[in-house]
């Protein structure tokens, strides 16, 4: 009896290799950006699915991936855009074009960049009107692709040193927006696009702060061509700004809104182990400091609140960098505002990578992506 | 010791005896340590008993035993008289010389429960060897006769044994009735008198007694000192070998029926089988767990199966939420386990424990899916429309018990 009691015992520890190793069925991202998603179309917010998409290089999804959506101004194009994945070392971008009913993925428009150093890398891509895309990120790249629409730059700390991957266009706007010898490295600090509503006739902008001197900084105006890209030469708005970077700064964030022509710059401070946000006005350039403010500025709305992303939330700050409100983000990507005609009033795009896994459907991994359009407004609502 | 069982099968039935009715009778036969007995001499009287007794009575079966030591308590005797088959036995101790020896014996009828007889004597040898053929054992031979030829007419005695326990304690081994004690905690059996009982008394919530009793005496009341159960234990366990759990148990009916609370975590755990992946992984989530069983027999048995189910919590301890993961916040566990150890306190045990993720509707049973770990198969996953089943899932640990 003892015996055959131990036979036992030892037959099922032999089980146990069959079913070890089972690693919990949860996602933080995505079980923390569902409880929004679904409050978001409760407010009504639209609630696109991107996908399936076939072909996609599924290496890939041990990185973020993100879906940065067109901007378009129908539901449909807004299915189509470009596919980062972004880990510490680099990222890769394709794009996707949906035609009714079928999604097409190109591969040709990715490309891949290999980051030196994993400290650097901040990331940060969105598309322009017209349905192209600018990339920014803090890189030191050692590929140089044919892309003329990814934008890089960064050295491993301190200011932002600006590489074009396209050759012709890096060369003039090394030449034209920073007076410099293509082979050496101008200083950025920061770059953003600032979009323009759908109705207006006007392209979406992009500008970059930048270094112009000994304590001094300049901001450049680009405009934007949808078929091109970058329009050369830039406009330069101001170059007398007086600012003293400290030299341990890091992940630099700078946006300026063409409406009212007020900046926002915000970065790391390794001495003070925080990080410092500033707001200047174009008209009279003294930064002014948010000192209610320690988190990072990660994109400004066109009401000029600050959205700040950290520890799985979204904290929104008014534009003096008082907090008004935060809700949960998770998994949960905020790509962008823009005003539509569809709705007439600022919609706040925020996406979400669902990718599917291998063989759970079909015999291929499918990768999709839920995209969420939500009034500005409303984004109160979700606190 | 040297034990050599010799088997003297010399009652002849005779064809007017019913086979039924012949009487099996053990002989334990010794010497006195003081006795002046050559070893011949000890043979001769050993044997020439048996021969005499062989031919006592055609009713009765002489069963010669000898051993190195002869039992010296009834009750052993009556118990080894019991393992080979005898229904009574005659213990014969001679000692003195082979000139004047002293002879004592005493029969008891187990099946009457009572001493048949008892002899002490002064026996005188005048004529030598050859008087103990004829007379020396005569008044042995003469008693045994004259009992075994009425003893199948005698009433059987039997004696009141009661025990006292707990109320409710149900008592085996006393034939094939089982016994419970009643209000008072008291229970009475009538066995056999003299005989030897061996007995289990179970109560639920208590440690089973067992034991066994010699009952010699027209009454006689035992006392069980009944160990309460325990009233509570902690488990420790990995839950498919890879995250740790902790369980509180309380019983209810201790050591038999509990309820339990418990946490699993995946804060941190390990995985064994990826070359490429970290050793140690950790996740923002830990499951809440509420549940009870049974356990399915005695607490004294060292391999205890036992079933139990469950329900709990899925939380979220992540940087910026602590609440219910929403996709699937809750769900239940039925579980088969069992708990092996010789020892009382400390218990390996092993639970397979399926697991019912309650996801509510389709879309978050999808979901579900979609947040399992990356190049993490479906195997052992049931999914359906309102909630995802894990077949593959099991506990391994160690239970303490309090």
């Amino acid at each position: 009896m003892k015996r055959n009691i131990t036979r036992a015992l030892l037959a099922s520890l032999a089980l146990i290799p069959l079913f070890s190793c089972r690693l919990p069925p949860y996602d933080e991202g995505l079980s923390l950006g569902i409880q929004t998603a679904r409050e978001m179309v409760a407010l009504g917010a639209e609630n696109l699915t991107v996908g399936p998409i076939w072909s996609w290089d599924f290496h890939y999804m041990d990185r973020e991936v993100y879906f940065i959506p067109n901007k378009g101004n129908s539901l449909d194009e807004f299915k189509s855009g470009f596919i980062a994945a972004v880990d510490e070392r680099s990222f890769e971008l394709s794009y996707v074009e949906y035609v009714p009913d079928y999604f097409n993925l190109y591969k040709d428009w990715g490309t891949g960049i290999t980051n030196q150093n994993p400290k650097t890398l901040n990331f940060h891509a969105e598309t322009i009107k017209g349905d192209l895309c600018l990339g920014f990120t803090r890189f030191n790249s050692d590929n140089y692709t044919t892309n003329r629409y990814i934008l890089l730059a960064g050295p491993p700390s301190g200011l932002i040193d600006w590489q074009v991957i396209e050759y012709n266009l890096r060369d003039k706007i090394n030449l034209e927006a920073f007076g410099g010898d293509p082979t050496k490295n101008p200083t950025v600090i920061g770059s953003s696009i600032w979009p323009r509503p759908y109705s207006d006739n006007y392209d979406d902008q992009v500008f970059f702060c930048r270094l112009a001197g000994s304590g001094r900084y300049a901001e450049v105006r680009y405009d934007t061509d949808p078929s091109s890209g970058l329009k050369t030469p830039p406009n330069f708005i101001r170059e007398d700004i007086e600012f003293i970077f400290p030299d341990d700064f890091e992940n630099a964030f700078y946006y300026h809104d063409g409406n009212t022509n007020i900046s926002f710059l915000s970065y790391y401070s390794n001495t003070q182990r925080k990080y410092k946000n500033y707001s200047w006005e174009t008209a009279l350039p003294l930064l002014k400091p948010l000192i209610d403010m320690d988190r990072r500025i990660n994109a400004v709305l066109t009401t000029r609140q600050l959205l700040s992303f950290e520890d799985n939330r979204c904290y929104v700050y008014d534009e003096q960098g008082k907090e008004q409100f935060d809700f949960l983000l998770g998994g949960l990507h905020f790509c962008y505002e823009i005003e539509l005609d569809l709705y007439g009033t600022p919609v706040s795009y925020l996406v979400f990578t669902l990718p599917a896994r291998l063989g759970m459907w079909d015999a291929e991994d499918e990768l999709y992506f839920k995209v969420y359009l939500l009034p500005t407004d409303l984004l109160e609502e979700l606190k | 010791m040297t034990l050599f069982l010799l088997t003297a099968f010399c009652g002849i039935a005779q064809n007017s005896v019913d086979l039924d009715e012949i009487r099996r009778l053990v002989l334990f036969f010794e010497t006195a340590p003081d006795s002046q007995f050559t070893p011949q001499q000890q043979t001769l009287l050993y044997e020439s008993l048996i021969a005499k007794l062989s031919n006592a009575s055609e009713k009765v079966a002489l069963l010669g035993h000898r051993e190195t030591v002869i039992p010296g308590d009834d009750q052993i005797k009556t118990a080894v008289a019991e393992r080979i088959g005898a229904d009574s036995w005659l213990y014969v101790a001679i000692g003195g010389d082979f000139e004047t020896a002293y002879l004592e014996a005493r029969c008891l009828d187990l099946l009457n429960g009572i001493i048949a007889f008892e002899l002490d004597l002064e026996k005188e040898t005048i004529r030598g060897t050859r008087e103990l053929g004829l007379l020396f054992w005569h008044e042995v031979q003469d008693e045994v006769r004259s009992y075994f030829e009425r003893a199948l007419n005698i009433e059987n005695t039997t004696g009141d044994l009661t025990f006292q326990a707990v109320p409710g304690t149900r008592i085996r081994g006393l034939g094939r009735k089982r016994l419970k004690t009643e209000e008072n905690g008291a229970a009475t059996a009538q066995v056999p008198l003299p005989s030897t009982t061996r007995f289990r008394a179970t109560r639920p919530g208590y440690w089973p007694v067992e034991g066994q009793i010699y009952m010699d005496q027209p009454e006689k009341t035992v006392i069980l000192e009944q160990a309460p159960g325990s009233r509570a234990s902690l488990d420790f366990y990995l839950n498919n070998c890879n995250f740790p759990g902790f369980d509180f148990n309380f019983f209810l009916l201790p050591d038999m029926a509990f309820v339990r609370a418990g946490i699993l975590t995946y804060l941190f755990g390990f995985i064994l089988e990826d070359d490429e992946s970290d050793f140690f992984v950790s996740y923002t989530l830990s499951r809440f767990n509420l549940g009870g069983g049974f356990f399915l027999n005695a607490p004294d048995r060292f391999f205890r199966p036992y079933f139990a189910a469950g329900a709990f919590l899925r939380i979220i301890t992540a940087r910026g939420y602590w609440g219910l993961e929403p996709i699937s916040p809750f769900g239940i566990q039925p579980i088969i386990g069992f708990e092996y150890s010789r020892q009382p306190r400390y218990k390996l045990f092993f639970e397979y424990a399926p697991v019912a993720y309650w996801t509510g509707d389709l879309d978050s049973t999808l979901l579900f899916l979609l947040s399992l770990p990356a190049n993490n198969d479906f195997s052992g996953y049931l999914p359906l429309n309102w909630c995802v089943i894990n077949l593959a899932n099991f506990k391994l640990g160690l239970r303490i018990r309090l």
